[in-house]
């Protein structure tokens, strides 16, 4: 059974088949191969998807596409420029830093990506080539999945089943959020200077910063309205996503009034298109992780590598290489809904704290979406900015290496991620 | 053959155990040709996940929470009055008796076998606002309840105000103040450890939940004779320990609750029958809605 | 992203077009669908906190109806992201193939994908009445609506991928697309 579920799917992905598709083809495969009634394919399907936490996803997403129309995305740009712009690499920073306060009230990568996008990336140009224009820009989208709230910590969470807490798994990802945005700057800065850019931005003054910050005001205190919430227990993760998504509705319509009645049904429907792509996902493995459990897989697994080793972090290097190697060729959600119900018990049984495990794994993998072939950051950059694939590859890798780094000092310093979650009481 | 079987109960809990004893003495005594996996812990899927696979056939059986079938075979709201049984061995003599026979008829109806009842306690409410020693205690206490119409309508009935959540949602509620009270078997409390966050303990033993052994009809009756007389008879062996265990852990978890500082009230028999007196309608609307001649038979049963 | 295009309109034919067209008006209905229930879901989520707080109480079927709500949205989304391309494979390997292979391989696999939705609604169809006695635990309504989701996302699918199997990648590509 799960020698054709693996045959079949790798043949077809290798195809080009949508992995959606070719996850639903392996389990017909698997379910027919063990004689498994099939109708445990749609019940899967629906199951998996019918669940309160997953609601996160599409609300998260619809938050996001609420404030690009609402005009907040200039108010933070405009913030940003007042505070970091005349660094060297200023317009590098502001997208960073812009970055980063998205990253804080939106739960996905790829919304960042194509809001960031369309709104630096011509600022950016004025100034710099373009492969380091998007760079930059993909990279501060990135932090949308590692600072809170993070899509990718919510199907971790879930998968990983009652070992972890989405609140503990945000608070983790404050502090290496946090290092991976003051090393964006810096190596922006350098890059930069390396490169012999121009300065650009405007100079710091003190009324100018205070004037923006004002106007920015409403939109720097979301996170805490909605982090903070879920964080302190007054809602859940999926409450505060429905929360995010009024915040960003009473800002449009009251503070910038840019958003109008119009943008909410393209909205609605965007957020929805959007997190079906990761339903169908979810949907879709659901069948292949329940003949992989009837096969017993994950104990297999778990065997095998007790064999190979007994050392926790020997176990924890190895997890890490097989996923920096997986989250080049497979898109992230798909491999956390397989891959996060195989690994996550093993590293339980090897005495490995969980928040620090499913951190680790969940940022490796949205260090992938800008890993090639397949990143996801990497298409939607290319899609919005029309930089080709080379050019921005050649440009992201000192980026991609930066964020192995700062994986590698989490290994090295469990402090980095567990620190915050355990003081808060996690 | 392999026979499948998936749970939503941890592995740990009293419930996985005997299915690892049934499954142990079914292979003993078929001598190998019945192997039966058991998957504890949602790995197949939620509970209502594993009825739907039951009923079609995807795995072969569950043990679960009567409230999942009870969307089947609403009857089984019959065995879950509230107020109904004074101690657990009522609770047994009841669903062991002729409302079992009744019960196994509708669920065969249904497709389903149930090879065997097992024990998920009695319900008891915690709370952080008061210790409850009247009927009026209950008054206005902000309760979380499981989404059951039964259940919601009891504590209606008694002046409390009922909040359906999700389980995994309770504790941050309890803390932060969203809600006072929640209800649960002494076990669970203990597990779900919120006795951090709850002051008072009572003994309301509002409702009595089963866990129901249930198997695929079809796929039970497609085994020979032996093979069926087997399963019984590993279930009715797997079942015994379960709720001897079970009663053992209850107790304990009680004594581990007051251990860890909360305040345990005994509710008075009169209170106890006021409480009754007061829920009587819910129980007259439930005959509206399911045959009552099941009803009168529970009640025949805990009263003769 | 396979299936975003860049090249001159479909190769049409009369028949093709009315197809389209007639896609398109399912489309549409299927849209309105989609936001509706993203809509009631939104707002049964915010009204759920604001209740708990301002009123100190719940609405007993709120979550159950959001979910549902979030269940219709998700899967009768899934067609529309067929349409736009959204459902992300790996094309490392295939841009290295010819043109021509690649769009033979890009029909293959929405015919493909379009059995496994036959498949799916086939089954669908038996577990929808398997599921029918069964009831929500606080509404009085069966428990298979569910699963009616399902059912529609599938025949809907089926058509797209139909579709696209015979138009290829250029199908929605000039006004019609996005
Ligand atoms: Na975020
Ligand atoms: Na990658």
């Amino acid at each position: 059974m799960t020698l054709t579920v693996i045959l079949i799917f790798f043949g077809l992905a290798l195809l080009g088949t949508p992995l959606a598709f070719a996850l639903g083809f392996a389990s017909l495969g698997g379910l027919l191969a063990g004689g498994i009634e099939l109708s445990v394919l749609p019940q899967r399907m629906m199951h998996s998807v019918n669940s309160f936490p997953l609601m996160a996803i599409p609300l998260f997403m619809l938050a996001g596409e609420l404030m690009v129309r609402a005009g907040i995305m200039q108010r933070l740009v405009d913030f940003s420029n007042s505070i970091v712009g005349k660094l060297h690499g200023g317009m590098a920073h502001v997208a960073i830093v812009a970055g980063m306060m998205l990253a804080a009230v939106s739960g996905a990568a790829v919304a960042s990506a194509s809001a960031l996008g369309s709104t630096l990336v011509p600022a950016l140009r004025q100034n710099y080539d373009d492969g380091f224009s998007s760079a930059v820009v993909a990279s501060a989208a990135n932090l949308g999945a590692i600072i809170p709230p993070s899509n990718a910590m919510i199907v971790y969470a879930l998968m990983a089943g009652s070992t972890v807490s989405v609140g503990g798994l945000f608070m983790a990802g404050i502090v290496p959020g946090i290092l991976l945005t003051v090393g964006f700057m810096a190596l922006g800065s350098w890059v930069s200077w390396r490169k012999g850019h121009q300065l650009t931005g405007d100079s710091f003054r003190l009324g100018h910063a205070l004037r923006e910050t004002w106007r920015a005001l409403p939109v720097l205190l979301m996170p805490i309205v909605v982090v903070g919430g879920i964080v302190g227990g007054v809602f859940t993760a999926t409450e505060g996503a429905g929360i995010a998504v009024a915040y960003a509705m009473v800002i449009g319509f009251f503070v910038t009034r840019k958003l109008t009645v119009a943008d909410l049904l393209p909205s609605l429907f965007n957020a929805a298109v959007g997190a079906a792509m990761v339903g169908a996902l979810i949907a879709f493995a659901a069948g292949v992780t329940f003949l992989f459990t009837i096969d017993m897989v994950p104990a297999a697994l778990a065997g095998f590598l007790e064999n190979v080793t007994s050392s926790p972090m020997i176990f924890l290097l190895i997890v890490m290489v097989v996923l920096i190697v997986v989250g080049m060729f497979i898109e992230s959600n798909a491999a956390y809904i397989m891959l996060v119900p195989l690994f996550a018990p093993v590293a339980l049984s090897f005495g490995i704290d969980p928040l620090l495990f499913g951190f680790l794994f969940v940022f490796n993998l949205i260090i992938g979406m800008m890993t090639p072939p397949v990143g996801v950051v990497l298409f939607v950059m290319s899609g919005v900015t029309r930089v080709p694939m080379t050019k921005l590859i050649a440009s992201v890798w000192p980026f991609v290496a930066l964020q192995y780094a700062v994986l590698v000092l989490c290994l090295a310093f469990p402090g980095i991620v567990t620190w915050l979650p355990r003081t808060l009481g996690y | 053959e392999t026979l499948r079987i998936g749970g939503n109960f941890p592995a740990e809990h009293s419930s996985s155990k005997a299915i690892e004893r049934f499954a142990d003495a079914v292979s003993g005594a078929t001598g190998g040709d019945l192997e039966i996996a058991s998957f504890p812990a949602m790995q197949l899927g939620g509970a209502k996940e594993n009825v739907d696979q039951v009923r079609t056939g995807v795995i072969f059986g569950t043990w679960i929470g009567t409230a999942y079938l009870s969307r089947t075979v609403p009857e089984l709201e019959a065995v879950s009055l509230p107020f109904a049984y004074p101690d657990r061995e009522t609770a047994f003599r009841v669903i062991d008796g002729k409302v079992g026979e009744l019960l196994a008829e509708e669920l065969a109806d249904q497709g389903f076998v149930a090879l065997g009842w097992m024990e998920l306690g009695s319900r008891n409410v915690t709370n952080s606002t008061r210790p409850i020693e009247s009927v009026k205690d209950f008054g206005g206490l902000k309760i979380r309840l499981q989404p059951n119409e039964t259940h919601l309508a009891t504590f209606r009935a008694i002046g409390a105000s009922p909040v359906s959540m999700g389980i995994s949602e309770v504790y941050s509620a309890l803390q932060q103040g969203v809600l006072d009270g929640q209800e649960n078997p002494y076990s669970i409390i203990k597990s779900r450890q919120f006795e951090e966050v709850q002051t008072y303990l009572s003994d309301s033993n509002h409702f009595f939940d089963y866990i129901a052994l249930v198997v695929n009809k079809r796929k039970f009756e497609r085994l020979s004779e032996e093979q069926q007389a087997a399963l019984r008879k590993a279930a009715a062996d797997a079942v015994a320990w379960q709720r001897a265990q079970a009663a053992a852990e209850d107790d304990a978890a009680r004594v581990k609750l007051v251990e860890a500082g909360m305040t345990f009230t005994a509710i008075p028999e009169e209170v106890r029958n006021d409480l009754r007196s007061l829920t009587a309608p819910v129980i007259e609307d439930l005959k509206s809605r399911i045959d009552p001649a099941i009803i009168d038979a529970v009640l025949e049963e805990v009263n003769g | 992203m396979s299936a975003q295009v860049q090249q001159g309109p479909a190769q049409a034919g009369p028949l093709f077009g009315r197809c389209k067209t007639a896609l398109n008006h399912i489309d549409t209905l299927s849209k309105g669908a989609v936001i509706t229930a993203m809509a009631v879901m939104t707002g049964l989520v915010i009204i759920q906190v604001v209740f708990r707080y301002a009123f100190s109480s719940a609405i007993d079927w709120s979550e159950e109806v959001a979910r549902l709500a979030f269940v219709w949205a998700m899967f009768l989304a899934i067609p529309h992201g067929i349409r736009h391309g959204v459902h992300v494979g790996i094309d490392a390997l295939v841009v290295r193939f010819s043109e021509r292979a690649q769009e033979a391989l890009f029909r293959l696999s929405a015919v493909l994908g379009a059995v496994l939705m036959v498949v799916i609604f086939r089954v669908c169809v038996d577990v929808t009445l398997y599921t029918w006695p069964e009831m929500m635990p606080t509404l009085p309504l069966t428990n298979a609506v569910y699963y009616i989701a399902v059912l529609i996302a599938a025949v809907h699918s089926v058509l797209h991928l139909l579709l696209l199997a015979w138009g290829g990648r250029s199908t929605w590509s000039g006004k019609a697309a996005q």
